[in-house]
């Protein structure tokens, strides 16, 4: 099992903020399930889980205080005893609730629920009772104490500081696990995570067989590329054009955007392309590209050559000189990095 | 170089298994809104099959892909089933019968020696304590908390204690009932803290399982005095039994915890602490269900039954109950309770 957060490659001191902000977004947890392929789940950011917890706070708070209105209101319970009844209810209302909660809905609370993250078994195998149990016992002792004790603070007591320390001890915990687990995440061995949603995109490379398209693939097969040409780029050039052909091709009978037009441009001048490219047509000589350019690269794959980025024959060099070589600049986009590439 | 249309390797492995994709996804999506339950049996087969299906297209594909549209796809798609299959299939009356049947009553004579470790911590604190107050009254007030003694102490009256003892009017919540609720409070909060500071090589749960021991003893030592230690003495078993009891419960799940960080044996201590806190976890359920029966014994039991022979007789009847439950229940069952599908016992 391990906790991935993606390290930067090349200079391990970076600018602090936005790096660390970066790292932050994409923080990641792999889990293997017993089917043996690991699965890749992004841990949510702390706001959401702050804000499942309110909404869990609320949401008991309000049970707690119907049913102590309702109880007094029947005058099932004489008014003095309101305090002691409050007690008694929200005690109720509180751990033993969010293990009936986890349990029964499969790690998550309404106010997970809500904000689409749940509890998973860091190995890989279903919750099982005793991890629910254990995490919500020590959330007592991390969250719902401190609540109800720091108020006090404000009026100097002692222990209430010394709860204040245990709080701030809880945050740092929290804070610097790097999946943002706390410490009953530890001791029940189970991490908070994103509920996984994602939709299937149409294959780029897929040639649609409607007459409406077929216009397109008339221009698309017009574009042919020779080998040197494709023999540039890896995969994460690929991609990279991959994201920008999914977001940016125009409707059709719209001029195309300023920044597929500079890409083919520079696409064009890397790999040399002799024949001019009407800026009407910038999206499908790029789409041609693509499709060239996955095609060469599947069989290069293939055949035992996996290119990860346009370095590849930087890299296969360094190996064959005894000293890899790891090009810095890998996480900058690529294409309109061409240019300098071609300085150099 | 040409680009033949749909023979690429990846889209015709996309093609083929597209089918099989979106019906998952349909299976899914009506799992997450209704609960697996809501699916048929044809159907919950189904699922299986094809998550088994995607995970295994997720590993080609990530082998053979290179657009990244299906692999973040499928990643989700058998993230999602998984968290379906693999969810904990329990129901609440299993969960609970198998705790009261079996977990508890079996953790609990695991744990007999933690337990009688704390008892005596209490009662060694509970003498101390009434020799110290007994020789030198001044004893008290630096042993019990001021709130605590709610104006009891050497100095009060005979008569004065024995009104607290025998509240008369027992519809309202009145001094004897804010102490109660007092002590329920600090009661709980001793067992909470007795339970967690176990883990600091349990020093600190055995100072306080001394310590309360000492304050009850002192308390005992001002009634001796002035000839009420039997009234105090029913007074406090009515829910002291299950109380005390209570408490002790948890300090021997904190003394488990401490004693697996003291020696962990051929486990890291981490793992050791886990494997301790199996037992832990389950001494401090059965501490807290205690500690909420006390509770109600006290508000409710203490106030309506005056009399101190029927008080003996609930509170140690009751403490009967507890102890046969932990010697007699969950025998002859396997050792090695499970606590829920696919786990290691």
């Amino acid at each position: 099992m391990s906790i991935t957060a993606p390290e930067p490659v090349a200079p391990p001191r970076r600018p602090g903020r936005r790096m660390s902000r970066a790292a932050q977004r994409s923080r990641s947890l792999v889990l293997v399930p017993p089917e043996g392929v690991p699965l890749h789940l992004s841990i949510p950011t702390l706001g959401a889980r702050i804000g499942a917890q309110i909404i869990d706070l609320i949401i008991t708070g309000l049970l707690t205080a119907a049913l102590v209105y309702a109880l007094v209101f029947v005058e099932v319970i004489p008014g003095e005893a309101v305090v002691a009844l409050t007690s008694l209810v929200s005690l109720l209302a509180g751990t033993p609730l969010y293990i009936l909660f986890e349990l029964l809905m499969n790690g998550r609370t309404p106010g997970k629920r809500l904000l689409g993250i749940r509890v998973v078994s860091l190995d890989g195998t279903g919750l099982t009772t005793h991890q629910v149990v254990v995490r919500n016992l020590l959330k007592e002792v991390e969250v719902l104490v401190p609540i109800q004790v720091l108020p006090a603070v404000f009026v100097g007591s002692p222990l209430a500081f010394v709860v204040l320390a245990w709080t701030i001890a809880v945050v740092v915990v929290v804070w610097r696990s790097r999946a943002h687990q706390r410490i009953g995440d530890f001791a029940a061995n189970t991490v908070v995570v994103e509920q996984p949603s994602a939709e299937l995109q149409p294959d780029l490379a897929m040639v649609s067989e409607t007459a409406a398209e077929e216009a397109v693939v008339e221009t698309a097969e017009r574009y042919v590329f020779t080998t040197g040409q494709l023999d540039l780029y890896g995969a994460y050039e690929l991609q990279v054009l991959e994201k920008l052909l999914r977001t940016k091709t125009p409707a059709p009978g719209e001029p195309p955007s300023q920044a597929l037009l500079d890409v083919t441009a520079s696409i064009r001048r890397k790999i040399e392309y002799p024949d001019p490219v009407p800026d009407a047509e910038a999206a499908d000589f790029l789409l041609a590209f693509y499709r060239a350019q996955r095609a060469f690269l599947e069989q290069k794959k293939l055949f035992g050559e996996a290119r990860d980025d346009k370095f590849h024959r930087d890299a296969a060099a360094g190996e064959a000189a005894g000293a890899p070589i790891r090009p810095g600049a890998a996480t900058d986009p690529v294409i309109s990095n061409a240019d300098k590439e071609r300085q150099r | 170089m040409s680009t033949a249309p749909n023979l690429l390797r990846s889209s015709r492995f996309r093609a083929e298994r597209e089918a099989d994709w979106r019906r998952l996804e349909e299976l899914i999506v009506a799992a997450e809104k209704r609960g697996v339950g809501s699916l048929g049996f044809r159907q919950a087969q189904e699922l299986v099959a094809l998550y088994r299906q995607a995970a295994a297209a997720l590993s080609v594909a990530r082998e053979i892909s290179l657009d990244v549209g299906p692999v973040a796809y499928l990643e989700s798609l058998s993230a999602r089933a998984y968290l379906i299959v693999y969810a904990p299939r329990v129901s609440l009356g299993g969960v609970l019968s198998r705790f009261f049947a079996q977990g508890a009553p079996q953790a609990m004579r695991r744990s007999g020696l933690a337990v009688a470790v704390a008892f005596i911590g209490l009662i060694f604190g509970g003498l101390l304590a009434f020799a110290a107050v007994s020789a030198d009254p001044t004893w008290y007030h630096s042993l019990v908390p001021a709130e605590l003694a709610g104006g009891r102490g050497p100095e009060a009256a005979a008569e004065t204690l024995r009104r607290a003892l025998y509240d008369e009017d027992p519809g309202s919540l009145g001094t004897l009932g804010a102490f109660a609720t007092s002590l329920f409070s600090h009661n709980t909060q001793v067992a909470l803290f007795s339970f967690a500071l176990g883990v600091v090589v349990c020093v600190p749960t055995m100072l306080l399982s001394v310590y309360n021991g000492a304050v009850m003893g002192a308390f005992f030592a001002i009634h001796a005095q002035k000839g009420l230690a039997f009234d105090l003495f029913a007074w406090l078993s009515i829910h002291g039994v299950t109380e005390l009891s209570a408490i002790a419960i948890a300090m021997a799940g904190g003394l488990k915890l401490g004693h697996a960080v003291l020696f962990p044996g051929f486990e890291t201590r981490g793992e050791a602490l886990r494997h301790a806190a199996r037992d832990a976890t389950k001494l401090a359920v059965v501490a807290a269900l205690m500690l909420f029966a006390a509770g109600v014994l006290e508000g409710f039991g203490r106030q309506l039954v005056t009399n101190p022979y029927a008080r003996l007789a609930v509170g140690w009847g009751v403490g009967l109950l507890w102890l046969s439950w932990f010697v007699l229940a969950g025998r002859g069952e396997a050792e090695g309770d499970r606590d829920g599908p696919g786990e290691a016992p």
